[in-house]
């Protein structure tokens, strides 16, 4: 089985002198074919570093980190460029080209491939965003969509040209519930049939059962997931207890007769 | 790579930005357009008598600076180049400013006025040659149809009740009949008699002095060979030039010598800079309100050229979209500037192609620096 992502005593830094600041602290680890991965932490704790790394968006410093078989530390703009036309990207706000319909979002990822054709990218790019099921949306413009259409279309574009990793940063974040399950849910289905290995950044805990595995990070380092929910749980327990004790000194506080002389 | 025309897009969703950008690029191509005109006209315009002296070689004072205002040299140094092998034949001409009043208003304005020996028929301006008779008459004189209107309707009145009693350097003289060539920045009014006329007009004038000699070549012989054959024969007072370097002479002096080149080719730099900073502007914060999708294309394999190729398009589209309306503007006024100054003004296709490159030229500078800020648009920064 072919390993996507794989990363070594992968460690990234910030600033540089006395501001240096290191963000990702000697990860090792892999992420398999085909697997759905969800990356967890608490805001700052490097997961966006982690996404931005394995997505070839920048080159990686300090140990080893190989995607789809290119060896990506000390890597330049031109390979990385080139390690980007095979991942899909779904950003948090969609970043769609504002200027563009949804199906001439969908060709720009398509137009990436080399020998394609219009006619062969307008197809595909129409049967992909039937299948996130904006069939009767393909000519508007983002503009007029609502957020949960945009983000289709992001997913559409993402997965249109068959990548073989998707990334995916927040992807509910803008979303309501219903919404953000849709389009977590669109992901998933598309990817399995795909077979795409999916890597979803996220503190949303209304999502995690999309996943097939789930890491934390924190404080730039990779924890079990089961450690890291116990010990929240017991932080979260501990909280409950508290304010329900308080609770119940107040309510007695309330009962008391008032005796004013 | 550009089969979604992402660039016109992009500038066609923000139509009021658009319609700015088309406005300035149009203003600097009106602005550019105009001056050059203008500088043409003024090239055209100044060599008009130069073209039509028929001569292959010009004897003129090493004092003359430019035509309008001549120092007069004796006419004995043209009669001298007679003996030079290969001169066919010589003409001499007077010219001067003449006080010239309107027989309307009679408001006074200076003229240019030549004067030449009928028997030489040296100009080749077709109505004087029919009237050379006319002007060998005692006082008689022919007028440009073209001078300024300041001067009267002096064609229209000689048309009406033959020769017309005129007042010219307070002497009464007679225009006889009139003739077509223009003004320029020099001159306001043209008018031809004949030498001994001319003469009679400038009675402090000293006799016998001419202000420019022309020289017929014997056919076969090359005007530079007798230009210097002449040189050798006259003495440095007077400086020979063939007629290509006399106009050559004259334009220079007008171009360089004149403030008024000197403001045509600022009015014209001024024009591009106004464009391209119009432009500059626009692309600029077009290219800002762009950033996360262009760090976006970048993030998606797209590479950094091809994120630059579409400001290059986006400015090439403003430079050839906006020359249009600017080119069609121009030409409009052309026939207004041109009616209201009497100068050559002509939109030739050779000028219009030249601004149009110079236009999609400048465009192109301008998204260049506009472009040192795609720079910033990390695709790593997006997430």
């Amino acid at each position: 089985m072919d390993v996507p992502i794989a990363f070594a005593g992968l460690s990234h830094y910030y600033g540089s002198g006395a501001n240096r600041r290191r963000v990702l602290d000697t990860l090792d680890g892999e992420i398999r074919g085909g697997e759905i991965v969800i990356v967890s932490g608490p805001s700052g704790s490097g997961k966006t570093t982690f996404l931005t790394l394995a997505g070839a968006l920048r080159s990686a410093q300090e140990g080893s980190l190989r995607v789809l078989g290119t060896e990506l530390r000390g890597a330049g703009a031109r390979a990385l460029s080139t390690v980007r036309r095979r991942i899909g990207y779904i950003f948090q706000s969609h970043n769609l080209l504002g200027a563009l319909s949804a199906v001439q979002n969908v060709e720009m990822s398509l137009f990436l491939q080399p020998d394609m054709t219009s006619g062969v990218a307008r197809r595909r790019a129409e049967a992909m965003l039937d299948s996130v099921g904006l069939r009767d949306r393909m000519h508007q413009l983002p503009e007029t969509m609502s957020g949960g259409q945009r983000q289709r279309v992001a997913i559409a574009r993402a997965l249109a040209g068959e990548p073989r990793i998707v990334l995916a940063d927040e992807p509910t974040a803008s979303l309501d519930k219903k919404s953000g399950r849709d389009v977590v849910d669109l992901m998933r289905d598309l990817a399995k049939r795909q077979g795409v290995t999916v890597l979803i950044v996220t503190h949303d805990n209304r999502i995690l059962d999309v996943a097939d595995r789930i890491v934390h990070l924190e404080d730039g380092k990779l924890s079990s997931f089961a450690d890291s929910v116990i010990e929240d749980q017991r932080h979260l327990m501990g909280l409950l207890a508290e304010s329900q004790r308080k609770g119940e000194l107040i309510e007695r506080v309330t009962d008391m007769p008032l005796k004013v002389s | 790579m550009f089969r979604v025309p992402l660039a016109w897009l992009q500038l066609k969703k923000e139509k009021l930005r658009f319609a700015v950008a088309l406005a300035g690029v149009s203003f600097a191509v009106v602005l550019i357009l105009m001056q050059l005109g203008f500088r043409e006209a003024m090239f055209v315009s100044a060599v008009r008598w130069l073209d039509r002296m028929r001569c292959d070689v010009v004897l003129i004072s090493h004092d003359t600076i430019f035509i309008v205002a001549p120092a007069p040299f004796a006419q004995a140094r043209l009669f001298q180049v007679l003996g030079v092998p290969g001169v066919a034949s010589v003409a001499p001409i007077r010219a001067a400013l003449a006080a010239f009043e309107n027989p309307e208003t009679h408001v006074v304005r200076r003229a240019y006025l030549v004067g030449i020996r009928p028997s030489d028929d040296p100009l080749s301006i077709p109505d004087v040659s029919r009237q050379l008779s006319a002007i060998a008459t005692q006082d008689r004189v022919l007028f440009d149809e073209k001078s300024r209107p300041e001067f009267g309707p002096i064609g229209a009145l000689v048309r009406e009740g033959g020769p017309l009693a005129v007042e010219l350097n307070g002497r009464s003289v007679r225009v006889a009949g009139t003739f077509s060539l223009g003004s320029s920045f020099g001159i306001d009014g043209n008018s031809v008699t004949s030498d001994v006329n001319f003469e009679r007009l400038f009675p402090k004038r000293t006799r016998g002095t001419i202000d420019f000699g022309l020289v017929r070549a014997v056919s076969g012989e090359s005007p530079e060979t007798l230009r210097d054959r002449i040189r050798k024969a006259v003495p440095n007072d007077v400086d020979v030039l063939t007629k290509p370097e006399w106009i050559a002479r004259e334009q220079r002096y007008w171009a360089s010598t004149t403030p008024i080149g000197y403001v045509f080719a600022f009015g014209t730099v001024v024009g591009l800079f106004v464009g391209a900073i119009i432009v500059y502007q626009i692309l600029f914060a077009d290219v800002s309100d762009h950033l996360p999708e262009y760090a976006t294309l970048k993030a998606m394999g797209y590479t950094d050229l091809f994120v630059a190729s579409i400001v290059v398009q986006q400015a090439v589209i403003l430079g050839v979209c906006g020359f249009l309306p600017g080119a069609l503007v121009s030409y409009w006024l052309y026939g207004v500037a041109g009616a209201a100054t009497r100068l050559p003004l002509e939109l030739t296709p050779e000028r219009v192609l030249a601004v149009l490159a110079v236009t999609v030229g400048m465009c192109t500078i301008s998204a260049l620096f506009a472009l040192r800020k795609i720079r910033s648009a990390d695709p790593a920064e997006i997430f």
